[in-house]
C-alpha cells in the first residue's frame, strides 16, 4: 500500500519541482468598467487572467501608448488586479495589458498581452461663467445661470473714483468659460469674439459647443437694474448716490424745511426701468402713496425682461430724509 | 504510590504549566507597556511630544512645502522639468501611485494614530492629589492633542477630500475604515478645534512658548470655516468666521458655550466639562471655580498685533524680522512648529530640522515671474525677494542661482545660521496674524459688511506700507472688486508660507490661476490642472489596494 502511494506522489513531486524551474506562460486577461467613457471618467480596469509576477496596463492615450513604448511611453504597474484611470483627451485608445512571469532569477521571462479597444468622448457643453468685465471699469459683473437662461443684472450707472458713471447695453465685451476646455462657443451661430462687442439690449443666443460636436444654446437675457433718477418730497429734491460697494444698492437723501411732518410723507419719483416699485411688499405711486419718513426706507424697484417675468432683478434704494 | 505519584506529575505539571505562562508573561524591567505607559501626566506629555514630532520630521516638512507651494504659482523649482516624482506632482501628470501623494497620506495617519494615543489613554493617568493644575495639565495636553489631531485632518480633507476617520482605540478586527465625506470630516474637524479652544490658555509664554493655546485653536478653526464655504456663495460658515472674528480680532466677548456651540451637543455642558478634563463638581476644593457654559474665553485680541516686540529682547521688530529669530512667538505669529539646532554643532539628530528651508531656498524653488510681477509695485517687494547676487539686508551677497529670485522668508540671516549647515534652526511659521485678519476681512467681505471689510483689509496693508513709507490703500469696491483685493493682498502678505497652492483651489481659481501660469516655462506647468478634477489629489493606490477598494478612489482618478 505504501509503495503504491509512493508511485502515486512520486510524479506529483517531480511536477512541483518542475513548477519551480520553469516559467510559464500567463494567461493574460482583464475587464474594463466601460469601452465608451467621457472624458475625465474613471475607469477601472481589472486584471482576470493567470497569476502572474508582473502586470502592466497601456492606457493608450498619449504617452501611454503600448506601440509606442521603445519610445518612452509607460504604462502603470497593477499591484492588487484592480487600476483607475481617467482619460484627458478624446478619442479612440488601444488599452494594453501586459501580464509577465519571470524565473527566480530574472533571467528568463514569458509575456503575454491582451487588447481592447476603449472610445473616449468629450460631449461636455455646460457653460461654466459668463461675465461682464472689460467695459465696466475693470468692475466685475458676473451673470446668473439657470438651465439655459443667463440672466445679467445690468447697473444703470456704477460708481467710480466719487463720480457714476453710465452702463451702455448697445455695446458690452463678454467674458466667456466653458466647462470643457475643448468646447468651443458661438454667438448668435458665428464664433464668439472676445474683443467683439455685443449689443445686450436684445436677447441674445450663446451656443457651446463640445469637441464631440453635440451643440447646447443658450439665451443672455440683460435686465436694467432700477434706480430713482428723481425723488423729491414736495419742493426738495433728493440726492441720489450709488454705491461703492455693491451694484443693487443706491441711496437717496432728501432734506426738508423744518417743521414738516415725517410721519406721513408723499413722495414723487422716477425710477423709468422700474416695473415694480414696493416698500415693505406694499406697491408704491409716485405722488400718491404715503410713507412714513421718521426712519431711512428701503425701497424695492423689480425690472424684468419684456414678456419674461422670470429674468427678473431687484435693486434697493435707502431713502432717508431728514429736517 | 503510585496515587502520589500521579499527583506530583500532575502538580508538577501543571506548575510548568504556570511557570511557563510566567516566563512568558514576563515583562522586560524598566519598559513600560501601553497598559501602564500614560500612569503619569509627564507620560502623557511625553507621548504629545511624540505628536508635535510629527511636524518636525523630514516627510512632513517635505510634504507641506511640496504640495502647498510647489504646486502653485508664487514658485517655480529647479527640477520641475524633470520626470522625477515630485515633478509629477507639481506638473499634475502624476498617477495614482505616485510616492510623495502616498508620503502625505502616511504622515498624516501617522500623526493622527500618535494624537488619537494620547487622547484615548488620557484616563489612565492617576493624580498624587487633587490638585486643580493636575486637571488643568491633563486638560491642556488633551486640547494641544485635540488641535494637532485637527490639523492632519485638515491637511487631508483639503488633500483628497473626505478620508478614512481613524476610531480613538484601533480594534484590529476593524481596521479598514472605509471614508467619510468631505462634510463629516469637516465637522469632526471642527469639534476638536473648538474643544481644543476651550481648554488651552490664549497663548503658551516662555518655556512653553511653541506649544499651541486658544489662539492659535480659534485661527485654524477660522481657517478650516472659509475652507468650507464657497466665495460668492452664503452660508453660515462666513457667518461663523465673522463671529469668530469678532472675538479674536475686534475683542468682543465669547463665551464656551459659544465657541464649541452647545446647541449642537447632545452631552449637558456638565458631561462636556468633565470629559474635557475640567476639575469634576464633586472633588472642587473651596478655592476652586466651577467652569460653567457661560464662563468667557481668554481675550485674544490683546495677544496679538499685525505689529510687534520681540519676546526675547522686547525691540520693536522689523517687518521681515517676524520670519527670523527674534520674531519667534512674538505678537504676529500665531502658529509655528518649532525647530532648534544641536547644541553641539553636530549632525545625527535629523528629525530636528535637516535645512529643508536652506536648500529650498539656495538650491531649488524660487520666485516666480508672476510673483514678481504681482509684488513688483509693493513695500514689502525686497522684503520678500531678492535677485542672485544682491546685498541681503544684513550685508551677504546673495547666492542663488543666476537671474534666480530667492525667497526671503526663508532666508536664514548670517547671526542665525546653526553651526551644523545640515539643523534648520528656523521655526516654520504657519499661521500667522495678518492671516487671521485676513479670513475675518474676506468672510465680512461674503457677508455684505464691506465697508468694515476693507478697514480690515487696510489694516493688514497699512503695517506694510511702513516699510518704504507710502500710503497707497485699497479702496472701496463692489462685492469681487473687494474679494479681489482681500485676495492680492492675502497672495503678498502671506506669501511663501506654503498655502498659497491650498489658497487658490479653495478659492476655487487654481485652474484659471495655473493654466495662466503655464506660459511662464517652457515645460509649462499648470496647463496640465484640470479643473473639476484636479482640485484634490487622487488617493493613494496603495491604500486602495490594501483595504481592497473599501475606500474608493476620487472621481477622474
Amino acid at each position: 500500500m505504501k509503495k503504491y502511494l509512493f508511485y502515486i506522489l512520486l510524479p506529483l513531486l517531480a511536477a512541483s519541482c518542475d513548477d519551480d524551474d520553469k516559467v510559464v506562460m500567463p494567461d493574460a486577461e482583464f475587464t474594463m468598467s466601460a469601452d465608451e467613457v467621457s472624458i475625465y471618467e474613471t475607469v477601472t480596469y481589472t486584471y482576470t487572467g493567470s497569476p502572474s509576477t508582473q502586470v502592466v496596463i497601456y492606457t493608450g492615450d498619449t504617452g501611454h501608448n503600448f506601440d509606442l513604448k521603445d519610445d518612452g511611453n509607460s504604462g502603470f504597474v497593477v499591484n492588487d488586479g484592480v487600476a483607475t484611470y481617467a482619460y484627458k483627451e478624446p478619442g479612440t485608445f488601444d488599452v494594453v495589458v501586459v501580464a509577465t512571469n519571470y524565473d527566480k532569477y530574472g533571467g528568463e521571462s514569458m509575456m503575454n498581452i491582451a487588447r481592447k479597444t476603449i472610445t473616449v468622448k468629450d460631449d461636455d457643453n455646460e457653460l461654466r461663467t459668463l461675465s461682464l468685465k472689460r467695459d465696466l471699469y475693470n468692475k466685475e459683473l458676473p451673470a446668473h445661470i439657470e438651465g439655459n437662461d443667463i440672466l445679467l443684472a445690468v447697473p444703470e450707472k456704477v460708481r467710480i473714483s466719487n463720480r457714476d458713471i453710465a452702463v451702455s447695453l448697445k455695446a458690452q465685451r463678454l467674458e466667456v468659460a466653458t466647462m470643457s476646455a475643448n468646447a468651443s462657443v458661438l454667438v448668435e451661430d458665428a464664433p464668439f469674439v472676445a474683443t467683439s462687442k455685443y449689443n445686450l439690449t436684445v436677447p441674445l443666443k450663446l451656443s457651446v459647443v463640445a469637441a464631440s460636436g453635440d451643440k447646447r444654446d443658450y439665451m443672455i437675457h440683460a435686465v436694467t437694474l432700477p434706480s430713482f433718477s428723481a425723488f423729491a418730497v414736495g419742493t426738495a429734491k433728493g440726492t441720489i448716490a450709488f454705491s461703492d460697494y455693491d451694484f443693487d444698492k443706491t441711496t437717496v437723501t432728501v432734506t426738508v424745511p423744518a417743521g414738516t411732518d415725517l410721519t406721513s410723507v408723499t413722495p414723487v419719483f422716477t425710477a423709468a426701468a422700474a416695473k415694480r416699485i414696493r416698500v415693505n411688499g406694499v406697491d408704491q405711486v409716485s405722488g400718491s402713496t404715503a410713507v412714513d419718513f421718521s426712519e431711512p426706507v428701503v425701497y424695492e424697484l423689480t425690472n424684468w425682461e419684456d414678456g419674461n417675468e422670470a429674468m427678473a432683478c431687484t435693486s434697493y434704494v435707502t431713502v432717508t430724509v431728514n429736517k | 504510590m503510585k496515587n502520589i505519584f500521579h499527583k506530583l506529575v500532575a502538580t508538577a505539571a501543571v506548575a510548568t504549566l504556570f511557570s511557563c505562562s510566567d516566563f512568558l508573561d514576563q515583562e522586560l524591567q524598566g519598559n513600560p507597556d501601553t497598559n501602564q505607559y500614560f500612569n503619569t501626566q509627564y507620560q502623557l506629555q511625553e507621548s504629545l511630544n511624540a505628536v508635535y514630532n510629527i511636524l518636525q520630521t523630514d516627510k512632513y516638512t517635505n510634504s507641506e512645502w511640496i504640495f502647498g507651494e510647489a504646486c502653485g504659482d508664487d514658485v517655480v523649482s529647479t527640477d520641475e522639468a524633470t520626470t522625477s516624482q515630485i515633478a509629477q506632482v507639481v506638473n499634475f501628470t502624476f498617477n495614482t501611485s505616485n510616492d510623495y501623494i502616498l508620503r502625505r497620506y502616511e504622515i498624516m495617519y501617522k500623526g493622527i494614530n500618535r494624537a488619537n494615543q494620547v487622547i484615548a489613554n488620557a484616563h489612565k493617568v492617576k493624580f498624587a492629589d487633587a490638585d486643580n493644575s493636575n486637571y488643568q495639565n491633563v486638560r491642556q495636553i488633551l486640547g494641544q492633542a485635540k488641535f494637532l489631531r485637527a490639523m492632519f485632518y485638515f491637511n487631508l480633507v483639503k488633500t483628497f477630500g473626505g478620508v478614512p476617520i481613524r476610531p480613538e482605540t484601533e480594534d484590529v478586527t476593524a481596521l479598514t475604515i472605509p471614508r467619510s465625506t468631505k462634510e463629516e470630516v469637516y465637522a469632526y474637524i471642527e469639534k476638536d478645534l473648538r474643544e481644543a479652544a476651550i481648554m488651552l490658555p490664549a497663548v503658551f509664554t516662555d518655556g512653553n512658548a511653541g506649544k499651541v493655546g486658544a489662539g492659535a485653536a480659534t485661527a485654524l478653526l477660522m481657517k478650516v470655516l472659509v475652507y468650507q464655504a464657497t466665495p460668492g456663495e452664503p452660508s453660515d460658515k462666513w457667518d461663523e468666521v465673522v463671529r469668530l472674528g469678532k472675538y479674536f480680532v475686534g475683542g468682543q466677548a465669547m463665551s464656551y458655550a459659544e465657541m464649541i456651540r452647545l446647541e449642537t451637543y447632545d452631552e449637558t455642558w456638565d458631561e462636556i466639562h468633565d470629559r474635557l478634563w475640567f476639575k469634576p463638581k464633586a472633588l472642587l476644593g473651596p478655592k476652586d471655580t466651577y467652569e460653567t457654559a457661560e464662563t468667557q474665553m481668554p481675550v485674544l485680541a490683546n495677544q496679538y498685533n499685525l505689529e510687534a516686540k520681540s519676546t526675547y529682547d522686547n525691540s520693536t521688530l522689523h517687518y521681515r524680522q517676524l520670519y527670523h529669530q527674534a520674531g519667534e512667538f512674538c505678537a504676529r505669529s500665531v502658529f509655528e512648529i518649532v525647530f532648534k539646532e544641536s547644541a553641539d554643532g553636530t549632525t545625527g539628530d535629523s528629525n530636528q530640522g535637516t535645512g529643508i528651508v536652506n536648500d529650498i531656498f539656495m538650491n531649488r524653488v524660487f520666485a516666480s515671474t508672476s510673483f514678481r510681477n504681482a509684488v513688483a509695485a509693493d513695500p514689502r517687494r525686497n522684503e520678500v525677494i531678492l535677485l542672485h547676487a544682491s546685498v541681503t539686508f544684513d550685508g551677504e551677497r546673495l547666492e542663488v542661482p543666476n537671474g534666480r529670485y530667492g525667497c526671503m522668508k526663508w532666508y536664514t540671516p548670517k547671526s542665525e545660521r546653526p553651526r551644523e549647515a545640515s539643523d534648520n534652526g528656523k521655526n516654520r511659521r504657519v499661521i500667522i496674524y495678518s492671516d487671521v485678519v485676513l479670513l475675518y476681512a474676506e468672510a465680512l467681505n461674503e457677508t455684505g459688511n464691506r465697508m468694515e471689510a476693507l478697514e480690515q483689509l487696510n489694516s493688514v496693508k497699512a503695517v506694510a506700507n511702513k516699510i518704504t513709507n507710502v500710503a497707497t490703500l485699497y479702496k472701496a469696491g463692489t462685492y469681487l472688486e473687494m474679494r479681489d483685493q482681500i485676495w492680492t493682498e492675502r497672495r503678498l502678505e502671506l506669501c511663501h508660507l506654503w498655502d498659497r497652492y491650498w489658497d487658490i483651489v479653495r478659492q476655487g481659481r487654481a485652474a484659471s490661476i495655473l493654466h495662466a501660469l503655464a506660459a511662464e516655462t517652457t515645460h509649462m506647468r499648470g496647463k496640465n490642472f484640470i479643473e473639476g478634477i484636479n482640485e484634490v489629489f487622487p488617493i493613494p493606490q496603495n491604500e486602495i489596494d490594501i483595504t481592497n477598494g473599501v475606500v474608493a478612489q476620487n472621481p477622474g482618478y
